[in-house]
């Protein structure tokens, strides 16, 4: 569970503070903003502590070499090299990138727009983790990021040619690749709760997939089995959801936070609130949600089924331009999310429509 | 008792009660600036307000609705309902009633009006209103919501209102 992210130069972020809900964040904004940026360098860093914290033996450069590819294989940036993630043009030093966790201990690194480093790791000015002696990062608490592609219909040798070959997708795709195709967990080790969301997933989808290993996924309904290919994108997208909680890579409690960009796209509307209900259901499970949306059906679902007796927080963020810095507004209230640029769409919209009425 | 609004009339059940509020004859405050929602229903749990707008309203069809795109283009229309409902708050708590939750309800007969656009018209008022602060102890609105005739009826069945003109009524 992350408690808040800092970043200073880095992508389109001069100096940035999000405080985090423990269960569900919601971050909004009009494309630009880095909504998926902000989704990725949580997952990068989230998984690099991990990485770093479990080993006390690791030295420094091993650390910086694994903190910097986390960082550089979620990205992607120009030619490979960490020092392009400096946002173009800032003042004021270095980039910094800071995780904060629930007892103020803190993981982050600072890096300068060095292109001639010989390894990434040797671009990190600094790297600071408070976590070695005072929290122990558990292996299991490897955090999930599912991207807004959904990867089943062309997982099918992906797995291999990703082990052998240089392919453009990034750390995201590769990584949730991985979780879906391990084995799955004994059931013993799932909770009455997980079971229900994937039972839920189950009618919704009318079938389930089966992974058959080598990234050859079908989907079974019925008596009859089908390639995955011809299923609907949004049933991929549950699917992939399924079997995240299947082979335990979301393990609510246990497990990091999951990351979901655009849950929605793609996704049948009277779909999305079976989405929804599931990710209440993994918050109170005390699984921390981080997504990004556009979708005001979304959001408006996530503020219909909010239930405050049993527990339910979500917060809102929604990133925005100030004199041409990003900036943050974060709520816990859905009528004060403020601008609203979901809203402000629809509003526009309808505004269009109300114009060729008269 | 009528509770008639142009061409809106309410039907209540008996056992509950209902004010024609915003009759100036009797709430006595027509020489200050206050408005008022214009009818009150009074439950055992809960107070509603309800706003009646009717562009639809035989009576001024056109001009009805002109003014009421003009209203909801300027923001007119938010401004003059979420005072509405302040000022009658207000006036509520002068006379002692403030003491239950207040659901505020404002129907609207559009039917250039749906569903979505009903919804984008309750997160704008809500947002207007507004109905809680982090630093408030109490709900200023317990419910806020846009809604159409048809919605209205379904949720409150012992409060039906209907269109007077097609009763026969002019």
């Amino acid at each position: 569970m992350i408690k808040s992210l800092y970043l200073k130069n880095f992508t389109v972020f001069d100096d940035l503070r999000i405080d985090l809900s423990n269960k569900i964040n919601i971050i909004m904004g009009v494309n630009g903003t880095g909504k998926t940026h902000i989704l990725k360098v949580l997952y990068a860093m989230c998984k690099a502590n991990g990485d770093v914290s479990a080993d006390n033996n690791m030295s420094e450069e091993e650390k910086r070499d694994i903190s910097s590819s986390m960082i550089t294989g979620v990205f992607k940036p120009l030619d490979g090299v960490l020092g392009n993630l400096k946002k173009t043009g800032s003042k004021g030093g270095n980039a910094i990138v800071e995780i904060e966790y629930p007892d103020n201990a803190k993981f982050g690194l600072s890096f300068n727009a060095n292109k001639q480093a010989s390894g990434n790791g040797d671009a990190i000015k600094d790297l600071f983790n408070h976590t070695y002696e005072s929290v122990y990062v558990p292996i299991d608490a490897h955090p999930v990021f599912i991207p807004a592609k959904e990867i089943i219909s062309f997982m099918a040798g992906l797995p291999a040619l990703v082990q052998k070959y240089e392919l453009s997708f990034d750390m995201t795709y590769t990584d949730l690749m991985s979780q879906l195709e391990i084995p799955a967990i004994q059931k013993s080790l799932r909770t009455i709760r997980t079971d229900a969301i994937m039972e839920e997933i189950e009618k919704i989808c009318v079938g389930r997939f089966e992974f058959k290993g080598g990234g050859n996924v079908t989907f079974k309904a019925d008596k009859a089995e089908y390639s995955a290919n011809v299923t609907a994108e949004g049933f991929r997208k549950l699917g992939t959801l399924y079997r995240l909680i299947e082979t335990g890579a979301l393990r609510p409690g246990v497990g990091g936070p999951l990351f979901w960009d655009e849950p929605d796209a793609n996704l049948n509307p009277l779909q999305v609130k079976g989405v929804v209900d599931a990710l209440y259901s993994l918050a109170q499970s005390e699984q921390q949600v981080v997504l990004a949306t556009h979708n005001y059906n979304l959001i408006k679902w996530f503020d219909l089924l909010f239930d405050k007796d049993r527990g339910d927080h979500v917060r809102y963020h929604v990133l925005y331009r100030d004199k041409g810095v990003i900036r943050v507004n974060s709520t816990d209230d859905f009528d004060s999310i403020d601008p609203n640029p979901i809203l402000d769409a629809f509003s526009e919209l309808y505004d269009e429509e109300l114009e060729r009425y008269v | 008792m009528d509770y008639i609004e142009k061409d809106l009339e309410l039907f209540p059940e008996s056992t509950l009660r209902v004010i024609k509020f915003d009759d100036p004859h009797t709430h006595g405050l027509t020489s200050f600036d206050m408005k008022a929602v214009d009818f009150i229903l009074e439950y055992p749990d809960k107070y509603v307000y309800l706003e009646l707008k009717d562009p639809d309203s035989p009576d001024s069809r056109a001009g009805g609705v002109r003014r009421f795109i003009a209203d909801y283009k300027t923001g007119a229309l938010k401004t003059k309902l979420s005072k509405k409902y302040r000022d009658t708050f207000i006036y509520r708590w002068a006379q002692n009633k403030a003491d239950k939750p207040i659901h505020y309800y404002v129907l609207i007969c559009w039917d250039f009006l749906d569903v979505p656009k009903y919804n984008l018209l309750t997160d704008s008022l809500k947002k207007h209103l507004p109905r809680r602060s982090e630093k408030w102890r109490r709900k200023f609105a317990e419910k806020c919501v846009v809604l159409s005739l048809t919605d209205w009826n379904k949720q409150f069945p012992d409060c039906i209102i209907r269109r007077r003109s097609l009763m026969g009524h002019h």
